[in-house]
């Protein structure tokens, strides 16, 4: 039986921000588990592997020592990223003869670094909203957009009608919509 | 008023639609409000939900960062001055560059691995405790590649080998993947929809005994986390 009921749909918004703004030590550890594979794999593109971990890590203490600045109303992954971006910088400025791709570092300086950060940060919060959805819904859209099948090879796949396929993508997306409309991704 | 087509929508922008479909469905987006509602709804989505998979495309590894110095001295460049990087890139795809040294750097034109899709930092179980794993997962476009670096493992005893798994925690859902080298590490292939279905890594010390199913003696074990969670 189709299931209708969207768990996400109805949730508070994310009250990360604000938790860290309370001090709440357990909202960091949320963060850095919701958002540190995120933050390594961006600051994994600049710096060299031996540095990485340590601005990662440099990332959350300053997050944790800047959280009075955090504004509940912007998205946490983007001010983190914020962060590391700026880490990053002063790391590759600190460090001699390092190689970088060029190309890629036009995503980290400038105005083009910060128009990167804020849409991994979209990337990131849109991810999370498909991840909320209940699971017939988020399988269906992932399928569909990450792994590039199409709505008959979704059904394929499933073992389903494609009639389902087409509800669950619907539903779907009904409530990512409604939920990015409402500004509770963030 | 023509049926509803909320079911059509993504076929609509996704370019799925037959030339008759597309007509019919415009011709009722026209006059049905509730429609061109949910096509609002459809359209957000469809271009969130493509934004976040290009992100994760755009942030693929970087070719190797290395820290050897060139042989052939290129001018210097400070890292700060956007509008420079942008004239350098525009005037030199292939451009070598400098960052923050005295002149010596450079461009290395590889071509990017697959994305990151997730990773899983993996803790000892049954087995010493300073043995870890670290697996990253490769997003091809149907495929997840899994590459599986250990340390810290003792050898397997005779007749016996280590093995990787995927594993549902909930449900204990197990599924074979490959052996682990000698060396500790492996790389596998896994169909998207199936890694899709596991949300964590198993290492286990099987027996060379002919019974394929998992030994209950795990070594390893760790989440995984995708990269956009």
């Amino acid at each position: 039986m189709e299931q209708i009921e969207l768990t996400s749909a109805t949730a508070p918004v994310d009250e990360l921000a604000a938790r860290l703004r309370a001090g709440d030590e357990r909202a960091l550890e949320e963060c850095y588990r919701r958002h540190g594979p995120l933050v390594r794999s961006y600051v994994g593109r600049f710096v060299p592997r031996d540095d990485c971990e340590d601005i990662v890590q440099q990332t959350f203490f300053e997050l944790w020592r800047s959280r009075s600045r955090l504004d509940p109303a912007r998205s946490v992954v983007a001010f983190t990223l914020g962060i590391a971006r700026n880490r990053a910088i002063d790391q590759l400025r600190r460090r001699k003869n390092v190689v970088v791709d060029v190309s890629q570092l036009r995503d980290l300086v400038g105005e083009d670094g910060e128009v990167f950060v804020e849409r991994l940060a979209w990337a990131a919060d849109v991810r999370r909203g498909l991840d909320s959805l209940v699971n017939e819904q988020r399988e269906a859209l992932e399928l569909a957009y990450f792994e590039d099948l199409t709505q008959r090879e979704i059904a394929d796949r499933l073992g389903i009608p494609i009639g389902t396929v087409k509800a669950r993508m619907s539903r779907g997306m009904h409530h990512l919509a409604e939920r990015i409309e409402k500004g509770e991704l963030r | 008023m023509t049926e509803h087509c909320s079911e059509e929508l993504f076929d609509l922008l996704s370019g799925e639609l037959d030339r008759e479909a597309t007509v019919r469905v415009v011709a009722h987006l026209r006059e049905c409000g509730k429609c061109t509602d949910e096509l609002v709804s459809v359209a957000v989505t469809h271009g969130s939900l493509r934004a976040a998979r290009r992100a994760r495309e755009e942030l693929s590894p970087r070719p190797d960062i290395s820290m050897e110095p060139l042989s052939v001295a290129q001018p210097p460049l400070g890292i700060s001055p956007h509008r420079r990087f942008r004239r350098l890139y525009l005037a030199t795809a292939a451009a070598l560059i400098v960052l923050a040294g005295a002149g010596s750097a450079l461009f290395l034109g590889r071509p990017s691995p697959p994305p990151v899709y997730a990773l899983a930092t993996l803790h000892h179980l049954d087995a010493p405790t300073d043995a870890a794993g670290r697996v990253t997962v490769r997003s091809t476009s149907r495929v997840k590649q899994m590459d599986v670096v250990t340390s810290g493992l003792p050898p397997a005893p005779a007749n016996h080998y280590y093995e990787v798994w995927l594993l549902q925690p909930q449900t204990n859902k197990m599924l074979p993947v490959g052996l682990l080298s000698p060396s500790g590490e492996g790389t596998y292939s896994v169909a998207g929809a199936i890694m899709a279905q596991y949300s964590a890594v198993d290492i286990s010390l099987q027996s060379n005994d002919g019974n394929p199913v998992h030994s209950t003696d795990s070594v390893l074990r760790g989440t995984v986390v995708p990269t956009f969670s």
